[in-house]
């Protein structure tokens, strides 16, 4: 294809911000994590969670703490890039306080099905936006455990990207 | 609604493992899974719940290939039992058939001295009839 670029302007190859091999999706790469610092047990505690061990992901991810909040769990931390996008203050409020037009709204829409199933659960689709512009998002929830039987909170991700559709 | 859980064979039985609502999502990392040394068994089970009957249709869509290697020297005794059986039987069968003859043999043993009482029946009465009408002419 002919393309009428001006002479002063150099051609770069656009690179992953990942290094080769390394899982492109944020949800599976959190998945594998959890996975590994789980090794043979059920669940994984949140003191084993370093957010300096998970550079290319912390950013986009939250802690929900279950004890005492079983049906309403309480976000307790943030990445950068959640707490850039929440439209209000995210830390001490609850799940129920975020409506699905927001990406932490539907990133814990399913906490309870995580709760019930003890199991790490990956959402995905599509909302508005106030403003009507559409978002594309997916998410993961991980349950964790400080006795490693009963769930005591939630390791959560998500990313998303808007759709202008002309 | 629709989910793809990822199960996994630990500790001799299959647990959930993950569950993903996205199809693809589900069956790339439960190949990626079943590629990897750690899992003796990877499968993922399509659920499909039905809101207007309230009931969950369940079908398992991948079985990891170290699974299917477990289950396939299972299969192939399975199947050499089966040979073996097929075997015993073709030569139960061939036994079978040996035998056969013999007992048309033993049908025809039979047949002979009944057809030979019949005969004697049969002139026993034509001489008792021959001689009744030979006492009549008399």
């Amino acid at each position: 294809m002919q393309e009428n670029l001006p002479e002063n302007v150099t051609r770069e190859e656009v690179k992953s911000e990942l290094p080769q091999g390394i899982e492109r999706r944020l949800v599976l790469r959190l998945l594998n994590h959890w996975r590994e610092i789980c090794g043979e047990r059920e669940f994984p505690s949140f003191a084993e969670i370093e957010p300096k061990d998970m550079p290319d992901m912390w950013h986009s991810c939250f802690v929900l703490e279950v004890v005492g909040h079983e049906n309403d769990p309480v976000f307790r931390a943030a990445g950068g890039e959640i707490l850039s996008i929440t439209p209000k203050p995210l830390i001490g409020t609850t799940v129920s306080a975020w409506r699905p037009e927001t990406l932490i709204g539907v990133a814990v829409s399913y906490t309870a099905d995580v709760i019930s199933k003890e199991a790490p659960i990956s959402q995905g689709g599509e909302f508005l936006k106030i403003d009507g512009t559409k978002v594309l998002y997916r998410s993961i929830l991980l349950p964790m455990s400080d006795d490693g039987n009963s769930i005591s909170g939630l390791l959560g991700a998500a990313n998303c990207r808007e759709v202008h559709e002309e | 609604m629709r989910a793809f859980e990822i199960h996994t064979f630990r500790g001799g039985k299959w647990k959930i493992d993950s569950v993903f609502d996205d199809k693809d999502l589900a069956m790339f990392e439960a190949r990626r899974m079943d590629e990897s040394s750690r899992y003796t068994g990877v499968r993922v089970i399509e659920e499909n719940f039905n809101e207007s009957t309230q009931e969950t249709v369940s079908r398992t869509i991948f079985k990891g290939g170290r699974a299917e290697k477990q289950a396939a020297p299972n299969r192939q005794k399975k199947k050499k039992t089966t040979r073996t059986q097929g075997r015993r039987g073709g030569a139960q069968g061939r036994k079978g058939s040996r035998k056969r003859p013999v007992q048309r043999k033993q049908k025809s043993g039979i047949l002979v001295p009944l057809l030979v009482l019949s005969l004697i029946i049969t002139f026993g009465f034509a001489a008792l009839f021959g001689l009744q009408q030979a006492s009549i002419f008399q």
